[in-house]
């Protein structure tokens, strides 16, 4: 007999912590603990990468499942099948997913353009992990204080997970 | 652990008090909960003993008609959530809104004796804060001593009365005479009779005081203090008041009969001279009606300040109340009965507050609606708040002008950080957006940036110096 399928909830904190995995950033930082962001980006981009194949996702989900108490870059390589160079179509999921959380846009699954992407969202082009990663801020946006470009940029420190944050 | 968790935490050594609300009239605020209040000079921490004498105590972080204005949120949750929170703010700034409401006696001191309008409408303990316009003065001049009358252009002098208000005028004066151009300078904002909206912007003694003690209220005062602006903030422990600013939207009210729905005052309303547009200097005095109230408060459960914005009921209808054509029969800046009125338009110029614009004979009027992109959850807290005040302020006057007020909400930093920290960032507001339609009606939306957000706008502001001015743009206009 099959399990059940897992509630919503628990499905979409599965998938924060798959993207943790593929990120590299801590799952605070993709899913902050009280969130203004309205739809908040983690239930957005699931809404998204669901759109374009939810069995896909699902069985991405469940291949996560498997690895979990591994080292997140091992889950990581794992997933994108980083040796195999004829992925199969959860690699391309979780590959697609990796681009949306870092620059915001959707890009199809057998994709390979940089410049076919669509943007998601206005919040999702602000909160693209590209931005923090390069300790930087999108054109036109930035949360910082006026003349924050006379100091150095904020650290990275506690918005990788453990892994990253030793990997330098 | 965050730190609201922890704020409230050490609220929690305060003063416990357990509230069981089992009547109605709380907007389905019921059930029994443990009820926090920090015992404060004056009433404060009775309003929550009188209120359960008087049989109708709110929930728990709930609102009390106290004329103690709260110095932070009241978190009473153990481990809250973004509503509980959306909740405890919005308390907060009902809590606000009442104790900066209360009536003054004649003396400008808070009258105990009496609750916000038992008697219709009564003097304000904010409008007896100081103006702007006397804190950043011509050559960086020292600041009167508080509680001194306006300082007036000539044109004005002689004709103001006690208890009477000075409001400036649009205009492209520069420095003392900004706040007239709220609306971000896209344009003013006219009502249904033509007339043009006026606007004044006040601080607290604490704020005051640290101006002053700082010299911030010069440009030679900001290069001696070399370093970013950090106010005091509100302290639940001690029960001291934080920085406070207060921004109010006025309007002129023609017809006598319309007094009756707005806290009114009587003003002096001077217009500066302009060559481009050629503007007339003048100085008349006024009925106006109060319209828009909007007040940070810097706190240690809020560094980046709580923003807590109102409006009059009838100000305008939303864009879903239009599209359903659920409108009521008038309203203070949109005409139901105009189908070819651009909304949100600013108004054509020249922009002259001495005449009424004229078009195609007919004079002008701002078409604004609300565009209300609050997420639900904020929607729903401010709704159930309004209520709640709503029927505390009726039980003292069912014809309480301050009943015709409600809260659109309030903006807090989910992601507070520490009060002692200056240069704070913006620590990620919730909600997101959030417009005042007298204040920055034509920044109304949702695009990052580029819409209306307490927060994130005021973590811009800086001093004459670049230095950081602690999210108030008023140091800017040191001289």
């Amino acid at each position: 007999m099959s399990s059940p399928p897992p509630s919503a909830t628990s499905r979409l904190e599965q998938f924060v912590a798959l993207s943790s995995a593929l990120t590299g950033f801590t799952p605070d930082v993709l899913s902050p603990p009280l969130d203004p962001t309205d739809p908040p980006l983690k239930q957005l981009y699931l809404d998204t990468a669901d759109r374009h194949g939810e069995a896909t996702v699902d069985a991405l989900l469940a291949a996560f499942d498997t690895l979990r108490g591994q080292p997140a870059q091992t889950i990581a390589n794992t997933l994108l099948e980083v040796d195999n160079p004829t992925p199969s179509a959860t690699a391309l999921m979780a590959r697609s997913i990796i681009k949306l959380w870092y620059v915001g846009s959707w890009y199809d699954t057998t994709s390979t353009s940089a410049t076919d992407g669509t943007v998601v969202s206005m919040n999702a082009y602000i909160g693209g992990l590209a931005w923090v990663a390069m300790q930087a801020h999108p054109m036109g946006y930035s949360e910082l204080k006026f003349g924050y470009w006379n100091a150095p940029p904020p650290a990275l420190s506690g918005t990788l997970s453990s892994d990253e944050a030793n990997h330098g | 652990m965050n730190a609201h968790e922890d704020s409230s935490r050490h609220r929690r050594a305060a003063l416990f008090a357990v509230v069981c609300v089992l009547g109605a009239g709380t907007g389905g605020l019921t059930g029994c909960k443990q009820a926090e209040r920090v015992p404060t000079p004056g009433s404060g921490g009775d309003a929550v003993t009188e209120a359960l004498d008087a049989g109708s105590a709110p929930d728990a972080g709930g609102i009390t008609l106290s004329p103690t204005i709260p110095p932070d949120v009241d978190v009473p949750q153990g481990n809250p959530t973004l509503a509980d929170l959306q909740h405890d703010f919005d308390a907060y700034s009902w809590n606000t809104f009442i104790a900066m409401n209360w009536p003054v006696g004649a003396d400008g001191g808070v009258d105990t004796s009496q609750k916000p309008g038992q008697h219709g409408d009564n003097p304000t303990v904010w409008e007896g804060w100081m103006p702007s316009t006397s804190i950043f003065l011509p050559g960086g001049a020292p600041p009167p001593a508080w509680g001194a009358p306006p300082i007036l252009p000539p044109i004005c002098q002689g004709k103001l009365q006690p208890g009477e208000k000075f409001l400036t005028q649009v205009g492209k004066t520069p420095g003392l005479l900004s706040e007239s151009v709220q609306p971000f300078d896209t344009g003013p904002l006219i009502d249904q009779q033509g007339n043009y909206t006026r606007f004044e912007i006040l601080v607290n003694k604490v704020m005051f005081d640290q101006i002053v003690a700082q010299q911030l209220y010069s440009k030679a005062g900001q290069q001696r203090f070399n370093a970013p602006a950090n106010f005091k903030c509100g302290n639940a422990s001690t029960g001291e008041q934080g920085a406070i600013m207060v921004k109010a939207a006025w309007k002129p009210l023609e017809n006598p009969a319309d007094a009756a729905r707005f806290h009114t005052a009587t003003a002096l309303v001077y217009t500066p001279a302009s060559e481009n547009p050629r503007i007339q200097e003048s100085c008349t005095k006024q009925r106006v009606g109060l319209v828009g109230f909007h007040v940070g408060h810097k706190t240690q459960g809020a560094p980046q300040w709580i923003w807590s914005t109102f409006e009059h009921v009838d100000n305008v209808p939303t864009e879903e109340q239009v599209r359903a054509g659920t409108l009521e029969a008038s309203y203070n800046y949109y005409d139901p009965a105009c189908k070819d009125c651009v909304v949100n338009k600013t108004p054509p110029r020249p922009w002259d507050p001495n005449k009424k614009i004229i078009v195609n004979g007919k004079v002008f009027k701002s078409q604004i609606v609300r565009v209300d992109v609050r997420p639900q959850l904020m929607k729903d807290s401010a709704r159930i708040h309004n209520e709640e005040a709503r029927a505390l302020l009726a039980a003292v006057n069912p014809a309480s002008v301050w009943t015709n007020y409600e809260l659109i909400s309030t903006q807090w930093p989910t992601q507070p950080g520490d009060c002692a920290t200056a240069e704070l960032q913006d620590g990620s507001p919730a909600p997101q957006f959030l417009a005042n339609s007298t204040l920055e009606t034509y920044i109304q939306g949702k695009v990052p940036n580029v819409s209306s957000s307490c927060i994130r706008c005021h973590n811009n502001a800086a001093m004459t110096t670049a230095k950081s001015s602690d999210f108030t743009y008023l140091l800017e206009r040191a001289q």
